[in-house]
C-alpha cells in the first residue's frame, strides 16, 4: 500500500495533485517532519554553541552578540524591501492586467412576435385519424397541437416518421419552429433529436426519410437574429468584452443555441444527396460558429461547438474550400478583437484535420494583416514586421508581441504551406531566439516574462520540428 | 476506425525533450497567482493538444502529460478547463487507442497496447509503477472503489454552496463520462475480435470486467446507485417545473451558474445519463457473454462469481413498482429495454421453470409476440391482470411497443422481424390495441396516461398505413402516398 502514496514532497512540487485525503498513516514521519525536526535542532545546536561561547570568553561573545543582531537587522530590512517591491508589482499587475477572454455576440432578443404553428392542427396525420376507426379510447385528439407536443415529447413521431419513411411538410415545420424558438428546453431537445434521426443517411447511403422540408438558411439566420446575434461587425467590436460583461441581464441569453448548433450539424450530415445551404451561407454559419467559441457563458459547450465546427469545415466540397477557407478566416478576423481573444479562436479551431490546420492557419493571417493595417496578406512582409520588434526597447509592448508570437506560429506551422521555405523558418527561429535570450530574466515588465517563456517555448518546437523533420528524411 | 497509430519508436527519440518541454508549462515556480495557475493549465493543454494531436508526426504523449491532463479534469474547479481537458482526453483516446482490432489478411485480431495510459488502477498498483519505468504516484487514479466512490458523489452531490458554483458537480459528471468512454473504448473491439468465436480470457481482460470483478467494488449497490441516477432525472424534472412556476425565487435562489449561463448542470446531467446508460448496456453484454461462457465450460475458479445486473434491476423494479415508468422511461436503449420487460413478464407468465446457472438455455425465451398473445382475449388477459395490476401490464406493453417500434425503419424488409418480437409490425400494432381494449373490458375504470394514448395512436395509424400499403401491392399499383 504504502509505495503507491506519494512521498510528501512530491505533493508539494505538483499544484495538481489532490489534496491528500486524510491519511490514516500520519503516525509515519514525513520528509518536511525530518527536515523541520533537523532545522529546530540545528537553531538549538547554534544556540547552545553561543552560550557555551559566550559563557567562554565574555568579550568575544559580546562582539559576535552584536555582529548578530547586526544581521538580522539587515535581514528585517531586505525582507521590508523586499515585500514592498512585491506590493508594488501586484500594483502593478493589476492595473496593466489584461481582461481573460471573452466577447459577446448577442445583444437583446427580440422573440419574433408572429410564431405560427403553420396550422398543424391540421395536419393530414391528426386528420386522418379522426376519419378512421373508432379503437374505443378517447385520445383526446382535439387537442391538436397539444396531443403532438407529447408525441413529440415521448419519441413517438420520430418512431412513426421512420417507419412511414415521410414527412408532412407543415409536421416538419412545425417541429423546426419548436426547436428554435420553444421555451421549453424538453421539447427543444425533443425536436433535435427528432431532426438528428430524420437527418440521416442509412447504410447505403440513401436518406432515410423523405422530407419535403429542409431547415433553410434564411430560417436558422432569422433564428440568430431574435435570440440577439449581432451579424453587423462594425458595432461588434465595441461591445463589452472580458468577464465582467457575464453578469450582464439574463434576457441575452440565447436558450436554443445547443438546440440550434445540432440542427446546424446535422444539416450537414446529408450533403451527398442534399446540399441545405450554398457556400456563402456555410461560410456565414462558420464564422457565426467560431465566434460562439469567444462566449464566457457558452465555455461549456465546446464540444457541441467543436462538432458543429467540424460538421462544418467538412460540409464544404474541396473546390469550394480553398475560397471559402479565405472568407471564414477574413471575416472572423473582422469580428474579433487583438487581444487574448483572437488567441482563444485560433486555439478553438483544434487542427486536428487537414482543413482545419488550413483554417488556423489563414485566420492567424488575417488577424496579422488586419493588425499592421495590411490591404494584401503577404507573409514575408508580416514577417519582416513582426520581427523588427525590438525587445530592448524600453516602449516595448511585450503583450502584443506575445500575441504576434503566438499568431505568427500558427501562421507558419499550422499548415505545411511554409515548411519549405527555409528562409522564412529561420528568420523566425532567430528572431525567437532573440526574444528568449534579449528579454531578460530580472524583466518584470508587464508580460516580458509570458513572452520570453512563451518564445523559448516555440524555439524548442520548432527545433524538435526540425529535427524530427531531418531524420526522418535520413531513414528514408 | 482506429486512425493512424503513430509507431511509438519513430517519436521516442525526441519524446523526452518534447515531454520537458511541456511539462515545463506547468512549472509552478516564480510569481503565480490564481490566474497565472490558469493560464499556464491552458497553455499546457494546448501545447499536449498541438504536439499530440495537430502537429506533422504527432508524438503519443507521455505518462506525465496524460496524468497531467487527467488531473486539471479532476481539480481545476474551472468549467473552461473542465471542458478542455475532458475534450482533449477524449480525442488522445481516439487517436492512440489502447485496445483495438487490427485487419490482417480477412482475419480480424485484437491489439491491446499493454503500456497504454489508462485512468484505471487495477490490482496492488505494481503494474502501473512497473511499466512507468519509475515509481509515480498514482492518487488521481481510479481503482474499484474510487469509481464507485464517484457515483456516490453524483448521487448525491454535496451542497453547492461550498463549491464553486457546483463545479465540482459537473467535474465528476464529466470525470464519470469519460471513465464510460474509456471502459467503451476498450469493450467494444473485444466484441468484434470475438465475433465469429467466443474466446472468454479477451473479455476477462478488458477493463470493464476487471472493473466489476474486483472486491472493491460492491457490485449490488454500485447499481442500485446507478439506478438511482437513472429515476432522480425525473426528480431533477419535477423541481424544474415547479421553478418555472416562480421565476422570481428561482434567480435570487440559484447560484450565479444558472443566472448568466446555461444550465450546465442539467446538460451534463443528460450526458452522464447516456453514459450510464452505455455503462449498462455493456455489462449487460458482459453477463450475456459469460453466461455464455459458462455453459461452455470456459471459466474457471478464477472469475469471481457476481450477480447479474439484470436480475438486480428487476429485482429493484419488481419490490418498487414505482421505479417502473421512470426507469422506461429513461432507458432507451430498445433491445435491452425489451429484453427487460419481456423477463419481467416472464417473472409472472412463465412457465414456472426454475433457472440454475448452467441451464437455461434449454427453455425457449419468451417474445413480445407470446406477450401480446396472453392479452388476446378478456379472459386471459383477467389472468394476468390479477397477478400483476392493470396499470403495470398498460405501461409495460407501451414499452414494449416503443422498443419493437424503434427497431424498424422505413428501408428495413418487413419480412425479417427483429429478433424477440416474433411477428410482423401490422400483427404487433393490431395486437396491442387489442390488448389494451381487452385490459379495459377487464377494468374498467383503468385511467390511460398520454403516453400510453400516443403508443395508441401510433399503432392505430400504423395499421392503417401498412393495411394500405399491403393493397396497394396486390392491386399492384406502384408507390405509396401517405
Amino acid at each position: 500500500m504504502a509505495r503507491n502514496e506519494p512521498l510528501d514532497f512530491e505533493n508539494e512540487d505538483d499544484p495538481l495533485l489532490p489534496a491528500p485525503r486524510p491519511a490514516k498513516r500520519s503516525k509515519v514521519i514525513g520528509m518536511d517532519d525530518l527536515l523541520l525536526d533537523y532545522f529546530q535542532s540545528g537553531k538549538k545546536d547554534k544556540l547552545k554553541v553561543k552560550a557555551a561561547k559566550s559563557k567562554h570568553g565574555p568579550k568575544g561573545g559580546y562582539d559576535s552578540g552584536e555582529e548578530d543582531d547586526r544581521a538580522t537587522q539587515q535581514e528585517i530590512t531586505v525582507c521590508k524591501i523586499f515585500e514592498e517591491v512585491q506590493q508594488k508589482g501586484k500594483v502593478m499587475d493589476a492595473r496593466d492586467d489584461v481582461p481573460p477572454w471573452g466577447q459577446q455576440f448577442f445583444r437583446c432578443q427580440n422573440p419574433p412576435s408572429n410564431l405560427s404553428n403553420g396550422g398543424v392542427e391540421n395536419c393530414h396525420l391528426l386528420q386522418s385519424f379522426s376519419a378512421i376507426e373508432d379503437i374505443g379510447f378517447d385520445l383526446e385528439m382535439h387537442q391538436g397541437e397539444g396531443f403532438l407536443e407529447g408525441m413529440l415529447l415521448d419519441g413517438w413521431l420520430l418512431n412513426l416518421v421512420r417507419i412511414c419513411g415521410f414527412v408532412e411538410d407543415s409536421v416538419a415545420s412545425w417541429t423546426l419552429t419548436n426547436l428554435l424558438h420553444s421555451p421549453n428546453e424538453k421539447l427543444q431537445v425533443s425536436a433535435a433529436d427528432f431532426w438528428d434521426g430524420i437527418l440521416s443517411l442509412d447504410e447505403a447511403g440513401e436518406p432515410l426519410v423523405n422530407l419535403g422540408y429542409f431547415p433553410s438558411y434564411s430560417v436558422l439566420k432569422r433564428a440568430m437574429l431574435s435570440y440577439g446575434y449581432l451579424f453587423d461587425t462594425s458595432g461588434t467590436k465595441a461591445s463589452i468584452s472580458g468577464s465582467t460583461a457575464a453578469g450582464g441581464p439574463d434576457d441575452s441569453l440565447p436558450h436554443n443555441i445547443i438546440a440550434w448548433l445540432r440542427v446546424v450539424s446535422a444539416c450537414c450530415k446529408i450533403r451527398k444527396v442534399h446540399s441545405i445551404f450554398s457556400p456563402s451561407e456555410a461560410e456565414e454559419l462558420l464564422a457565426i460558429a467560431i465566434s460562439l467559441f469567444l462566449d464566457r457563458r457558452l465555455e461549456g459547450l465546446l464540444l457541441v461547438l467543436g462538432d458543429c465546427l467540424n460538421s462544418l469545415i467538412l460540409y464544404f466540397n474541396t473546390s469550394e474550400w480553398e475560397t471559402s477557407c479565405v472568407m471564414v478566416a477574413e471575416s472572423i478576423a473582422q469580428r474579433v478583437t487583438l487581444d487574448l481573444n483572437c488567441l482563444r479562436v485560433v486555439d478553438c479551431i483544434t487542427g486536428t484535420n487537414k482543413r482545419s490546420k488550413i483554417l488556423r492557419s489563414q485566420v492567424a493571417l488575417q488577424l496579422l494583416k488586419i493588425s499592421f493595417g495590411l490591404k494584401v496578406a503577404n507573409v514575408e512582409k508580416i514577417l519582416k514586421l513582426v520581427t523588427s520588434i525590438n525587445v530592448k526597447e524600453k516602449e516595448c509592448d511585450f503583450f502584443r508581441l506575445y500575441v504576434y508570437l503566438v499568431l505568427m506560429d500558427n501562421l507558419l506551422f499550422s499548415s505545411d504551406a511554409f515548411r519549405d521555405k527555409t528562409g522564412m523558418v529561420d528568420a523566425w527561429r532567430n528572431y525567437l531566439r532573440n526574444c528568449s535570450t534579449q528579454i531578460g530574466c530580472t524583466d518584470w515588465r508587464f508580460y516580458a516574462p509570458k513572452a520570453r517563456n512563451k518564445a523559448s517555448y516555440l524555439l524548442q518546437g520548432s527545433i524538435l520540428k526540425k529535427s524530427s523533420g531531418d531524420g526522418k528524411s535520413c531513414v528514408r | 476506425m482506429a486512425a493512424s497509430h503513430a509507431p511509438a519508436s519513430v517519436a521516442a527519440a525526441t519524446d523526452g525533450v518534447i515531454e520537458e518541454n511541456v511539462m515545463a508549462i506547468l512549472d509552478s515556480s516564480g510569481i503565480k497567482d490564481s490566474r497565472d495557475l490558469h493560464d499556464d493549465r491552458a497553455a499546457f493543454l494546448e501545447a499536449v493538444r498541438s504536439t499530440c494531436l495537430a502537429s506533422d508526426n504527432p508524438s503519443v504523449p507521455s505518462w506525465r502529460m496524460y496524468d497531467g491532463v487527467f488531473q486539471i479534469l479532476q481539480n481545476s474547479s474551472s468549467l473552461e478547463l473542465a471542458v478542455a481537458s475532458f475534450h482533449l482526453l477524449t480525442e488522445l483516446g481516439k487517436q492512440y487507442p489502447r485496445t483495438y482490432v487490427a485487419d490482417s489478411g480477412g482475419h480480424q485480431s485484437l491489439v491491446v497496447v499493454k503500456e497504454s495510459w489508462v485512468p484505471f488502477l487495477f490490482g496492488n498498483g505494481a503494474v502501473s509503477s512497473e511499466i512507468g519505468g519509475n515509481v509515480r504516484s498514482s492518487d488521481h487514479l481510479f481503482d474499484p472503489s474510487r469509481f464507485s466512490l464517484l457515483i456516490e458523489a453524483i448521487v448525491e452531490p454535496t451542497n453547492g454552496t461550498d463549491d464553486n458554483n457546483g463545479i465540482k458537480a459537473i467535474e465528476n459528471m464529466m470525470l464519470f463520462q469519460y471513465l464510460v468512454n474509456t471502459l467503451e473504448a476498450d469493450f467494444v473491439p473485444r466484441q468484434i475480435a470475438t465475433k465469429e468465436s467466443l474466446d472468454w480470457v479477451i473479455f476477462r481482460e478488458s477493463l470493464l470486467s476487471m472493473l466489476l470483478g474486483s472486491r472493491k467494488l460492491v457490485f449490488k449497490s454500485f447499481v442500485k446507485n446507478c439506478m438511482c441516477i437513472l429515476l432522480n432525472q425525473y426528480y431533477h424534472e419535477a423541481k424544474d417545473d415547479y421553478e418555472d412556476i416562480i421565476p422570481s425565487e428561482r434567480e435570487t435562489e440559484s447560484t450565479s451558474y444558472h443566472n448568466f449561463s446555461l444550465n450546465y448542470l442539467s446538460f451534463e446531467l443528460k450526458k452522464t445519463l447516456i453514459s450510464l446508460r452505455k455503462l449498462f448496456v455493456m455489462v449487460m453484454k458482459l453477463d450475456l457473454t459469460r453466461k455464455e461462457a459458462d455453459t461452455l465450460g470456459l471459466t474457471s475458479r478464477a472469475d469471481r462469481f457476481r450477480n447479474s445486473i439484470m436480475d438486480i434491476i428487476l429485482d429493484e423494479l419488481t419490490y418498487n413498482s414505482s421505479y417502473l415508468s421512470p426507469f422506461l422511461l429513461a432507458f432507451v436503449e430498445r433491445k435491452w429495454k425489451l429484453e427487460i420487460i419481456l423477463q419481467y413478464f416472464s417473472k409472472y407468465c412463465g412457465k414456472g421453470a426454475v433457472r440454475t446457472r448452467r441451464s437455461d438455455n434449454s427453455q425457449e425465451d419468451l417474445k413480445l409476440e407470446n406477450v401480446l398473445n396472453f392479452f388476446v382475449t378478456a379472459t386471459s388477459a383477467k389472468a394476468i391482470v390479477r397477478k400483476m395490476s392493470a396499470e403495470i401490464a398498460q405501461l409495460l406493453l407501451t414499452h414494449a411497443y416503443q422498443a419493437c417500434l424503434s427497431a424498424e425503419d422505413a428501408n428495413s424488409n418487413s419480412a425479417d422481424t427483429p429478433e424477440k418480437v416474433g411477428a410482423t409490425l401490422q400483427e404487433i400494432s393490431s395486437n396491442f390495441i387489442a390488448a389494451f381494449q381487452n385490459i379495459r373490458k377487464v377494468s374498467p375504470d383503468i385511467q390511460i396516461s398520454p403516453f400510453e394514448k400516443e403508443a395508441l395512436f401510433t399503432a392505430a395509424t400504423l395499421v392503417r398505413k401498412l393495411k394500405s400499403k399491403e393493397r396497394f401491392k396486390q392491386e399492384g399499383t406502384p408507390g405509396l402516398a401517405a
